[in-house]
This record gives C-alpha cells, sequence and structure tokens, in this order.
C-alpha cells in the first residue's frame, strides 16, 4: 500500500476494533514511509503497533 | 494544460465536482503535474493527501444531502483546484461553493485514547496541517478559498 489519508484510518480503526473483539491484535507489518508517517502524525500507532520484520513478536503479542 | 501568470512560474488548474470519483480523479491529476515537475516523492504525497483531506471534507459537508435544499438542487458542488509554481514553493488552492468551514481554524485531532473509546474519522485536519507548511482560509462570496503551500 504506498497511500493513506484518513478515509483508510478509518478502516483500519474499525478492523483493529473487530480484531480486539475477538480476542485479537492488528498490528501493521512494514509500512511504506510515506504511510507510516500518517500513521505516526495521527498517533495513530499508539493504538495499532507498527512492528517491521525485525521486531521480537513477543514485544508486541507478549508471547 | 499549464497556464502562465504574473505570480506564479507555471500553474494549472481543474475544476471537479463534488463526487468520490472526482476526489480519485484530482488526485490522479496532482500525480501527473508533479512527475511532469520531477518533485520528490515525499513532497507529491503530502499534496496528494491535503488535497484528498480536503476534498472529500468538501464532499461529505459541503451540502446538505440528507435535506437538500431548493438552492443546492440549483447550486451543485463545485470544486476547482490551482496548482502554482513558485520559485520556493507549491501552493494548491481549492475553492468550493459548499456551506462555510474555516479549515485553518478547525481542531486538528488525533488519536488520543484507548481503542475501544477511538471513534474513527475527524483525522483529516490534522494531516492537512501536519502535510503542509502552510495553510490560509478565506470565506468568498461564493463559498470558501484554502490555499495550502508546500516548500520545495
Amino acid at each position: 500500500m504506498t497511500f493513506l489519508a484518513s478515509l483508510g484510518i478509518r478502516t483500519l480503526i474499525v478492523g483493529a476494533k473487530a480484531a480486539a473483539n475477538n480476542g485479537g491484535k492488528l498490528v501493521l507489518l512494514n509500512p511504506q514511509p510515506n504511510v507510516e508517517s500518517v500513521l505516526r502524525s495521527s498517533n495513530v500507532d499508539t493504538v495499532m503497533p507498527i512492528i517491521n520484520d525485525a521486531t521480537p513478536l513477543a514485544t508486541v503479542f507478549g508471547v | 494544460m499549464p497556464y502562465s501568470s504574473h505570480t506564479a512560474e507555471t500553474g494549472w488548474r481543474r475544476v471537479f465536482s463534488g463526487s468520490i470519483a472526482d476526489v480519485t480523479a484530482a488526485s490522479a491529476w496532482v500525480e501527473r503535474i508533479a512527475a511532469s515537475l520531477k518533485l520528490p516523492g515525499k513532497l507529491t504525497f503530502a499534496m496528494q493527501v491535503c488535497l484528498e483531506e480536503l476534498m472529500s471534507n468538501i464532499a461529505r459537508h459541503g451540502k446538505v444531502h440528507s435535506f437538500p435544499t431548493e438552492t443546492d438542487a440549483d447550486n451543485p458542488l463545485s470544486i476547482s483546484v490551482d496548482i502554482d509554481v513558485l520559485a520556493d514553493r507549491i501552493a494548491m488552492t481549492i475553492e468550493d461553493n459548499g456551506r462555510p468551514f474555516d479549515v485553518e481554524k478547525a481542531p486538528a485531532k488525533v488519536v488520543d485514547q484507548p481503542l475501544e473509546q477511538v471513534r474513527p474519522g475527524g483525522l483529516g485536519i490534522n494531516l492537512i496541517k501536519s502535510f503542509s507548511h502552510n495553510i490560509e482560509y478565506r470565506r468568498t462570496d461564493a463559498g470558501n478559498r484554502v490555499t495550502v503551500d508546500f516548500m520545495r
């Protein structure tokens, strides 16, 4: 995905809530730099973690 | 086609409706202009984010679709977009004939609550303010005019 604005964030938040309601967790893996800047400037990363390939899963899922 | 004026080195202008298809078309139009100017990807992206947020705000709130008035029916939403290339910046001006909305004074909301309490929506103003270098709003006789600047 190379483009994201508030409409897409809305979809992500709905998805993250659905995941949480089912005992899951939505995480964002390796977003494109421009997309990541949209996520971080909106503080979206505070409710769905942004991770990369090097992120230990234990820090995200506590496993 | 580009035009020239005494204030801008080069400029483009197009008029769109308030449809979602036109929001997408406007974004593609800006991308083509940015490519022709060889603008950096980050700048192109910033212009597209701001344009999409401004246009989708107008499309969603510019007219009262739930309770259309006679005036609205006779005066469909029209959104003009001007891209002016200046020595130090790109100025993007969006004019519409919709209801007054001062985007410059609107609160820049970000996610500031736990997920279960976050209400989706309302994040666009912050993105416009974060991804542009300056924003200027003016109420016009016909509607609204917003100019956002992007430093080159």
